[in-house]
């Protein structure tokens, strides 16, 4: 059923997102250069997992909205 | 006319326009206490969304979001990397809330915990929790008020005068509106601060260094270090990975318990508007952006400042803007300020009647709404008094109650999703919990790892709620269900309006 499967995706997500953003990963990330649309790699990169934030979030509500018929 | 005249006037009508805002939204709500506390549970999602977006983003964010940014750099970016996923867990939480709510008639947090875990004592503490929190939080944004209307007027018009006229205007249209005049003045205030932060976040860069990649290049040449994770801490030394990673960790989980949001559930007309309104929130959070350039484009062209809260308020006055700029500035930055502080003394006021007062007495609709009134102009006056005398860190004093608020998250989580969750796990649970966090806090020392107090408490708090838990009899199973599995309310149930 696709409504569980986005759901986990979403659980997924967020988890990849709580790594993404807290150490060990983030220190990958964590050098001013190179400039992503002009901002400092690592501003960019939390605001990368905003914007993936949102589009998940789009995502679950679309199936949950459908699924509960309103 | 002079220029701080011109500013004045641009102050005095912001100021004016909000109180008009503030009073007419009351017309409507009916003069009870859901009508007061949750609005009549009628807030739509355009309300919801500036409610929930201009509460988040205080003056904390507006005036210490560039602070933080000038002073210690990258390590403002965890507060982008928090706000996305503190609010996610809404998604499911809040709907269940607001569905619980609706049945059983609640207002506040401690009512909705209280109804699955009875006990008054529980009900006293989380209000006292609430409002030693929210006190600190409001006296913030009122000395944000202060120090902007102080500074654009050259002094003029001092800190506390400042504060006391923007507050005044809080109060009046909190006592007269209660949340429905939040509602309304979020949504006006809301506007105003993001479209004053990203006018300001661009047009500052282009002004000083030609352009963002422009200005992060010579900062990148000059200061290499600043734009580094995980930037640097207080003192200008690098700061640690544990404190970066813990500090968004405990925000995140203490996002949404903060009272004055938590409550906010109770106000919405349905559960689909809460869902789009966390689905939205990360367009809000963008917001952050051009805050934190405003701070960067300081960097190379104001030496350092004793204060680096004051770096908005300095960076505006240098630089010999239009006086537009400057007027729209600062009700951008009083729009950040009143929209946080308005919801929170409502909150502190109707948390300390609905959970600290009316167990233990029997109050009527009436005498309830007086004693919220009367405790609003109490909060406010208490927060004032700590906002005009100096010498208290407030900033310190917020971030603690973030690792305080924090602990109310297991037991929402337990009584929403764990059955066999018991009223003294709960309680015993929170007191460990609340207990390892301030000895943490007033005994760093003590920390094997640079991580928050907060966290520490929640690694204790946990597995002590499960424990006690599992060792006390299981509750009704009646009273679980209507917790973990509420019936759905349809649209139909509503009452119609």
């Amino acid at each position: 059923m696709i409504r569980s499967l986005i759901r986990r995706l979403a659980i997924g997500v967020f988890l990849l997102n709580v790594l993404a953003v807290t150490w060990p990963v983030v220190s990958l990330f964590r050098s001013s250069e190179p400039l992503v649309f002009g901002l400092p790699l690592s501003m960019a990169w939390p605001i990368a997992w905003i914007l993936i934030g949102f589009v998940m979030l789009l995502v679950l509500d679309h199936f949950e909205d459908r699924d509960r018929g309103e | 006319m002079d220029r701080w005249v011109a500013i004045s006037s641009m102050i005095v009508a912001y100021l004016g326009l909000t109180l008009w805002v503030g009073l007419r939204a009351g017309r409507g709500t009916s003069a009870t206490v859901d009508g007061f506390v949750a609005g009549d549970r009628n807030f739509g999602f355009l309300i919801m969304y500036f409610v929930t977006g201009a509460t988040v983003f205080s003056a904390f964010a507006f005036l210490g979001g560039p602070g933080w940014a000038y002073s210690r750099g990258a390590a403002a970016f965890y507060i982008l990397s928090y706000g996305v996923l503190g609010m996610a867990p809404w998604y499911v939480i809040g709907p269940k809330v607001a569905r619980i709510g609706r049945r059983l008639g609640q207002v506040t947090q401690a009512q909705f915990l209280t109804g699955r875990f009875r006990s008054r004592g529980l009900s006293l503490v989380i209000a006292l929790i609430s409002i030693a929190a929210l006190i600190p939080y409001i006296t913030l944004q009122m000395r944000g008020a202060g120090i902007v209307i102080e500074a654009v007027t050259d002094g003029r018009v001092p800190l506390w005068m400042g504060a006391a006229a923007a507050y005044g205007i809080v109060l009046v249209y909190v006592l007269v509106s209660g949340v429905s005049a939040v509602g309304w003045t979020n949504t006006l205030q809301g506007v105003f601060m993001i479209a004053i932060a990203w006018s300001l976040g661009i047009y500052l860069p282009n002004a000083l260094y030609g352009g963002i990649g422009p200005m992060f290049d010579a900062i990148i040449s000059q200061r290499p270090e600043l734009l580094e994770l995980p930037g640097l801490n207080a003192s200008g030394e690098p700061w640690n990975w544990a404190g970066y990673s813990s500090a968004i960790l405990i925000s995140a989980v203490g996002l949404t318990m903060w009272p004055h949001l938590f409550m906010k559930a109770f106000t919405a007309r349905d559960e689909r508007i809460i869902r789009r309104t966390v689905v939205w929130f990360p367009t809000f959070q963008l917001f952050l952006v051009p805050v934190f350039l405003i701070g960067f484009a300081g960097v190379l062209f104001v030496d350092s400042l004793s204060q680096p809260d004051f770096i908005l308020p300095h960076l505006i006055l240098r630089l010999d803007l239009p006086v537009v700029v400057v007027g729209l500035f600062c009700a951008g930055a009083l729009s950040a300020s009143m929209s946080t502080g308005d919801a929170l003394m409502h909150a502190a006021a109707s948390v300390a009647v609905e959970d600290g007062v009316r167990p233990f007495v029997e109050l009527d609709e009436v005498q309830q709404r007086l004693l919220i009134r009367i405790l609003i102009v109490v909060a406010g006056a208490a927060a004032y008094y700590f906002a005009v005398s100096e010498g208290i860190s407030l900033v310190v004093l917020l971030l603690t109650s973030y690792g305080i608020i924090a602990q109310l998250a297991p037991p929402v989580v337990a009584a929403l999703f764990w059955r066999r969750a018991t009223t003294p796990g709960i309680i015993v649970g929170l007191l460990a919990g609340g207990f390892t966090t301030l000895l943490f806090f007033f005994w760093p020392a003590l920390k094997p790892i640079a991580l928050h107090e907060g966290l520490f408490g929640l690694i204790v708090h946990v597995p002590v709620l499960i424990l006690v838990s599992l060792l006390t009899p299981v509750q009704d199973r009646t009273l679980v269900e209507s917790y973990v599995n509420p019936p759905a309310a349809g649209r139909s149930v509503l009452p119609g309006r």
